[in-house]
């Protein structure tokens, strides 16, 4: 059974998410008690053995939501004194690291303590960074083949549209009474991407500190090429990098943006466009949404436990965000609702592929 | 001395369906998805007070 807690737009306090926590704590510690009694049940004949293991079960699944809520909680604005107790964290985890090396960076990762340590080390950094200009790469963008399409539905539709591997940029045109409609998609970051990849790691730090990047300019190309003017419907969905990339292009102002939809994007890094409709799906157990630190309120974000246990970089993978999309739209909420019908395109359309090479001088 | 009792699992059952109780019950929570949320907390709620019955009766 998968959860889902919708976080933002709603009405919440963190208060409301630690006396739940509270309760769930409790209700695992009675039922820890029991699950130790229970241990020597199967020794009292078949049923009891049934009853043993029917609090086993019980156990874990009360020790499952706690978890969830523990999770949410981290992804969640906290008090200041959580917050300067995660900032002791974070020193300490530092002058260990400079103390005794890296090793014990990573002992710490391995505790599970190093998501905390990092977040505010990274909303630090990016407030006093110096202000670089905004990067002066070239980028070249090349049209693949294109092909035929049908609207995007869900949003598990448009998340499976978003490209991987060399293609970073999928852009879909539909032709109505009404004119022409566009769906961009946008690829992550590609960790093991060369200098000459627009979407390597570094186009993150170019976006975050400069306000522009590579990418963005690939993205922008791009869209000039398919034919998105300022004044057609544009929705944008993007996973990871591609997040940040779609909410920069939404709040520049210079595109007709119906909504921005985002999977696994760190989305403190950039400002929400608040006049438009979002939509950040983000796992809990994923490590890089939380580099964008604490969650504001203005948009609407869901977070949704993976489906399939996964952790760290799994929990970021594109795929691992389908089934928590799929979760979003067989709930019945009136918002996401309304946004779908308002998104939604009609007919065949043409989609187009782009891929982009940085040129110039790498950084 | 003499040592504390084990803890009744009944009893310890019961409580545990009191605090997922409690928290069904709290006022002050966060939207669309409650009703999901509080669906799975009910059947273990429930789960909890019928095993508590079953070892009443059983054991």
């Amino acid at each position: 059974m998968t959860l889902v807690f919708p976080v933002r737009d709603i009405t919440y306090s963190d208060d409301a998410l630690r006396g739940r926590l509270d309760d769930l704590t409790a209700a695992l510690g009675h039922g820890t008690t029991v699950a130790v009694s229970a241990a020597t049940w199967d020794h009292g004949g078949v049923h009891r053995a049934v009853l043993a293991a029917r609090v086993r079960k019980l156990v874990s699944e009360v020790a499952r939501v706690r978890d969830a809520v523990e999770s949410v909680l981290q992804t969640v604005p906290t008090t200041e004194s959580a917050r300067v107790t995660t900032l002791e964290g974070a020193i300490c985890a530092v002058a260990s690291a400079a103390l005794f090396g890296p090793f014990s960076m990573l002992a710490t990762a391995w505790s599970g303590e190093l998501l905390p340590t990092l977040r505010p080390l990274f909303t630090y950094a990016r407030e006093f960074a110096p202000q670089r200009p905004a990067t002066r790469d070239e980028v070249v963008v090349t049209a693949l083949p294109t092909t035929t399409s049908h609207p995007p539905r869900t949003l598990r539709d448009r998340i499976a549209r978003i490209p991987r591997g060399d293609t970073h940029i999928h852009i879909e045109r539909f032709n109505s009474s009404e004119g022409y409609r566009f769906e961009v998609f946008l690829s992550g970051t590609n960790f093991a991407g060369s200098l000459d990849d627009p979407w390597n790691a570094s186009s993150n730090i170019d976006l975050a500190v400069t306000g522009s990047s590579p990418a963005l300019q690939a993205v922008r190309a791009a869209m000039d090429d398919a034919g998105v003017t300022r004044h057609t419907p544009v929705v944008l969905t993007g996973h990871s990098q591609g997040g940040l990339i779609a909410l920069a292009l939404a709040e520049s102002g210079d595109f007709t943006v119906d909504a921005v939809i985002t999977v696994g994007t760190p989305v403190g890094v950039v400002p929400d466009a608040t006049a438009i409709p979002t939509v950040h799906i983000i796992h809990p157990e994923d490590p890089i949404p939380v580099l964008g630190g604490f969650i504001e309120r203005e948009s609407s974000t869901w977070v949704v436990p993976v489906a399939h246990g996964e952790r760290w970089f799994d929990a970021h993978h594109r795929e691992s965000y389908l089934p928590s999309a799929a979760a979003l739209d067989a709930i019945d909420d009136p918002r996401l609702r309304a946004l779908r019908a308002a998104i939604q395109s009609t007919g065949t359309g043409v989609a187009l592929d782009y891929r982009a090479i940085r040129t110039g001088d790498p950084p | 001395m003499a040592f504390p009792s084990f803890p009744d699992p009944a009893d310890e059952l019961d409580a545990l369906a009191v605090a997922l109780e409690w928290t069904l019950h709290r006022d002050d929570w966060w939207g669309p998805a409650r009703r999901a949320y509080d669906a799975e907390l009910t059947v273990l709620r429930d789960d909890a007070r019928q095993i508590a019955d079953e070892l009443r009766t059983t054991l």
